[in-house]
């Protein structure tokens, strides 16, 4: 159970890593803010 | 050696399995309890008022813990009250000596006499043998309502001795004392698969219930689980701080533009660099507006590949007078975070709607390598919840093990 802690927190460590890098802001979600208009890019003409 | 007795109290035929040993004995056939002290076999108690049956077979050879054992006799004691019972059987070997098998409410103890006598604090309720402490667990009298087979003492039936049970799990340490002599045993906790294997008890054991005094907490890895979360959270925290000193804010677009009030309200603004850095895009808006709102539609603009990105931006803000005097809400600066672009040259093309009297200008800014403060306290979160949902169940585990202690440390436990 431990050891599975420690790669759950290994996991939450890599992810926040991620996120953090990526711009993507948990603070966004609780919000209800977009962090960015998902879906709404296009090749502009 | 083995000795064949006749019981002065039935007639009937009694084997004294170690008779050189033995100094009491119970006959099998009317359970009067015998002196075999001397050469004349004399009656110590005539009759048993309770009967019992053991669940380990009695004169039966077992390995345990790494030495045949000879199961010669059986106890069935109480507290005083007889509220709480338990069954003890005691074991022989003639290279080893006796041993005693103790359960209660089916958690087994292995008990020894110890060389010596242990040091008590009766203040601290503490006692010390071999250097290791003892906390105080319980203290009473304890009365022998059963015994069946051999014992090296002469064992009573209703025999009553003082009792004090000190515990640092997984070892007991307990004193027997009577008018006569104090006796010291030491006793570890043993699994009950152990003790169902070694006896052959597989359908017989009875029901473990609640958390034994000397029980090991399944909780037992605190300073593990403490440098496993205490490293976690310094490699978040230096994951954190070092985006922050490697990868600083920075500003890379700022103009402030007229509000048009023409029918294409559209304002294309200059060129600027959006690099690969890490963290999140911020754009922030400020217009003097008064009692009044200013939105925007902003597309961000890759100027290479035409990618196009898209999101609204606004200010509102409201001022008055009332009763309560002076009010406001809102603000003439907003600001909005947008995850990572594709690094590249971008230009914005903002779309504005006001509310009427429009703001004369906008400002708008734009910054990269922002980082979140929200990611860290969840991550840290995240950290944090398992470790507090582990020391609750362990401190649960506790308060159960000194549910029936008149010694609880956990007082509000003991006051209910």
């Amino acid at each position: 159970m431990i050891k599975g802690y420690l790669v759950y927190g290994f996991l939450v460590v890599l992810i926040y890593s991620y996120i953090s890098y990526m711009g993507i802001s948990y603070y966004d979600f609780v919000s209800g803010k977009s962090f960015q208009p998902a879906g709404k890019t296009f090749q502009h003409k | 050696m083995v000795k064949a007795i006749t019981c002065p109290s039935c007639g009937g035929p009694v084997t004294v399995k170690y008779a050189e040993q033995s100094l009491s004995c119970v006959c099998p056939a009317c359970l009067a309890v015998l002196s075999t002290a001397n050469e004349s076999v004399s009656i110590l108690v005539k009759s048993q008022l309770k009967n019992a049956k053991p669940i380990i077979t009695l004169g039966q050879r077992y390995n345990f813990r790494g030495h045949d054992w000879d199961v010669i006799g059986y106890l069935v004691r109480s507290d005083k009250t007889e509220t709480y019972k338990w069954s003890e059987y005691l074991l022989f070997n003639p290279y080893v000596g006796y041993r005693f098998l103790v359960c209660m409410d089916g958690h087994w103890n292995y008990v020894t006499k110890t060389k010596s006598a242990a040091k008590v604090d009766s203040i601290l309720n503490r006692a010390t043998y071999l250097d290791k402490t003892y906390t105080l667990f319980h203290k009473g009298q304890v009365k022998t309502l059963f015994v069946l087979g051999e014992f090296y003492w002469r064992v009573k039936a209703n025999e009553v001795v003082m009792a004090f049970d000190y515990i640092n799990p997984p070892e007991m340490l307990s004193l027997e004392q009577d008018a006569d002599e104090e006796i010291w045993s030491i006793g570890e906790y043993v699994p009950k698969r152990d003790v169902e294997k070694a006896f052959k008890l597989v359908g017989k054991m009875p029901l473990d219930l609640g958390v034994a005094p000397n029980q090991p907490s399944p909780h037992n890895q605190d300073k593990t689980l403490a440098t496993y979360v205490s490293s976690l959270i310094a490699l978040v925290v230096l994951v954190h701080f070092g985006f922050l000193v490697a990868v600083p804010k920075r500003n890379i677009f700022e103009a402030t533009y007229s509000v048009p009030l023409s029918t294409s309200p559209t304002i294309t603004t200059a060129p600027f660099e959006i690099s690969d850095k890490a963290g999140y895009i911020e754009t922030e808006l400020f217009a003097e507006v008064n009692n009044g709102w200013l939105e925007t539609t902003v597309e961000a603009v890759e100027e290479n590949t035409g990618e196009e990105y898209e999101f609204d931006q606004g200010v509102e803000y409201y001022s008055g007078y009332d009763s309560d005097g002076s009010w406001s809400e809102g603000s003439r600066t907003s600001d909005r975070r947008i995850a990572k672009l594709p690094a590249g040259k971008y230009h914005l093309n903002i779309t504005t709607a006001w509310s009427y009297p429009s703001p004369s200008t906008f400002t708008f800014r734009v910054s990269e390598g922002n980082l979140s403060w929200g990611n860290f306290f969840f991550a840290f979160f995240l950290l944090i919840l398992y470790p507090i949902y582990y020391f609750m169940r362990a401190k649960n585990f506790e308060k159960n093990r000194w549910s029936t202690s008149d010694y609880s440390p956990y007082w509000s436990q003991h006051d209910d």
